[in-house]
Order: C-alpha cells, then sequence, then structure tokens
C-alpha cells in the first residue's frame, strides 16, 4: 500500500504530538505566559535541525524517493539566519 | 520502559518533529496539517460556492492519511504509552488558572471546562469552540498555513511569509491568553 509510510508518519506524529505535551492546551496557555521553556525548546530545537536538514538536502541536492529532485515552496526572499536566531534569544534568552 | 512513558523532555521532541518535517519532504511532499481543513471542505462540495476549493483532490490524499495517522497515534500515546495523565506546567500558571475558575490545571491534557461532554452543557462552551473552530480554519488558510506549515516547515527553509506569519500567531495567542481569556473565564 503506497499510502502506509503516510501512515507510519503520521501514527508517529501523534504520538509525538501527545508524549511532548505539545497538544496540551495547559502548555499553550503556559507558553503565552512565559512560565516554561518547554513549548519554546521543542519549537526551536524542530526549526534548528529541520534548518539544517533542509540546507544539507538542498547543498546535496537530494532527489525524493521517486527520484524526483525535492520541491521547496520557495520565494525568493530568503530569513537572514541571524535574524531567525536573534528573535529567539531575544524572546526567551537570559 | 519509562524513558517512553514518562513525558518526553522537548531536547527530545524537538528533534522529533524535525524528523517528521523531514520524513515528509523526503517523501516528496510539504510537512502542514491545515491545508488538510481545505481538502475536507472540498469533499463536502465546497467547491459550489469558491473556486478557492476546486482542485484536485486525489493528490491530497496523503496528507489526510497523515491526519488520520495523527488521530491513531494521538489515541495510542494517551491511552497506552502515558505513566500519568499530569502535564507539570509551572506553578504560576497553575495559580492563575486556578484564579480563573480552572479545578485541576495540569491534571490532563486539555482542560475538562473547555473540552469535556459535560462542558457542552454550557453555551458559552459551544461558542467558544464554533467560533475558535471557525477562526481556525479561516486563518490558517488565509495564511496559507498552521503552526506545522509555517512555524517547523516555513521557518527551516527560512522563509520570510512565514516568519510573518508566525509572529502574528504569536501576537493572537498573546492577545488571547491575556485580554480575552481572562474576560471569558
Amino acid at each position: 500500500m503506497k499510502y502506509l509510510k503516510f501512515l507510519s508518519v503520521g501514527i508517529f506524529f501523534g504520538i509525538l504530538l501527545v508524549k511532548s505535551e505539545a497538544v496540551s492546551w495547559f502548555r499553550i496557555f503556559e507558553m503565552f505566559r512565559f512560565e516554561s521553556f518547554h513549548m519554546y525548546g521543542i519549537i526551536g530545537s524542530a526549526v534548528a535541525l529541520g534548518a539544517i536538514g533542509i540546507a544539507l538536502i538542498k547543498k546535496f541536492k537530494l532527489k525524493d524517493l521517486s527520484a524526483r529532485p525535492l520541491k521547496f515552496l520557495a520565494k525568493r526572499k530568503i530569513i537572514p539566519l541571524q535574524l531567525l536566531v536573534d528573535l529567539f534569544l531575544g524572546w526567551v534568552g537570559p | 520502559m519509562d524513558f517512553i512513558l514518562d513525558p518526553w523532555p522537548w531536547y527530545v521532541s524537538g528533534p522529533l518533529f524535525a524528523l517528521v518535517m523531514l520524513s515528509l519532504t523526503v517523501f516528496g511532499k510539504n510537512f502542514g496539517m491545515s491545508s488538510n481543513l481545505r481538502t475536507l471542505c472540498a469533499i463536502g462540495g465546497a467547491g459550489k460556492w469558491a473556486s478557492f476549493f476546486k482542485f484536485d483532490i486525489k493528490a491530497q490524499k496523503w496528507n489526510l492519511v497523515v491526519v488520520l495517522g495523527a488521530v491513531i497515534g494521538g489515541y495510542l500515546g494517551s491511552h497506552f504509552l502515558q505513566n500519568q495523565p499530569d502535564i507539570a506546567i509551572s506553578a504560576s500558571t497553575v495559580e492563575a488558572l486556578q484564579q480563573m475558575g480552572f479545578q485541576n490545571p495540569g491534571a490532563s491534557i486539555l482542560p475538562p471546562e473547555l473540552f469535556s461532554l459535560d462542558a457542552l452543557a454550557e453555551p458559552k462552551t459551544w461558542a467558544i469552540l464554533i467560533i475558535g473552530g471557525f477562526l481556525v480554519g479561516f486563518g490558517t488558510r488565509y495564511a496559507g498555513g498552521c503552526t506545522s506549515g509555517h512555524a517547523i516547515s516555513g521557518l527551516s527553509n527560512l522563509q520570510v511569509p512565514s516568519l510573518v506569519a508566525v509572529i502574528g500567531f504569536f501576537i493572537g495567542g498573546l492577545i488571547m491568553t491575556h485580554l480575552i481569556l481572562p474576560q471569558l473565564f
């Protein structure tokens, strides 16, 4: 079944949402009150690693599983990396 | 097994969210949950009223399968993979919620005051859920994405529109948490 890989990723995603508590109303409420680092840590590390992963995929021009070049929803303007780091640290940093 | 049954710390969860996004990328797709709302409207026949909903539904089937998986995974995670359902929110958050009238903040994933069947006895709960649902549906389509599509996928790809959207989500969340919710409870 060609959708099996999507079902697997979805099941893993669902478990991850619960186990990370990212799906919890309480965690989101707490985040907007700046009373815990938890959600910022999740989003920050996800974006940091995600950005590294995407950069590597672009650098090595990786193909997807059906051997087509990977497409990205590419806009012309790119966020300067420094701005992203500054925003994150300015937001949650000491 | 405790490392699976206990809540996962952020430095484990965050990288795993990146892994989910990168897996879908390698499958030749984009990680984004809210585009499914558009697909569901299209399946419901919304194309009759707005051309926005006229598109190739079949091409989006994979994403509905991801959501189906997420529902199954959420059920498995909350019923079989948890030592206890407590969410360890900070003491000051608990105090703030108690002052608003929430009975046991953090004792479950979601507050029963908003998301239990009993809460549906109150017309206020219906209003909050329906208006909230409409705003999520309209807002994510107007912005072209939600937390998964813009914050995780978009920011990872260094997209300026995603940064603007995420800042917008955050301002909205702050307004809801600090100005509107205290009026409702």
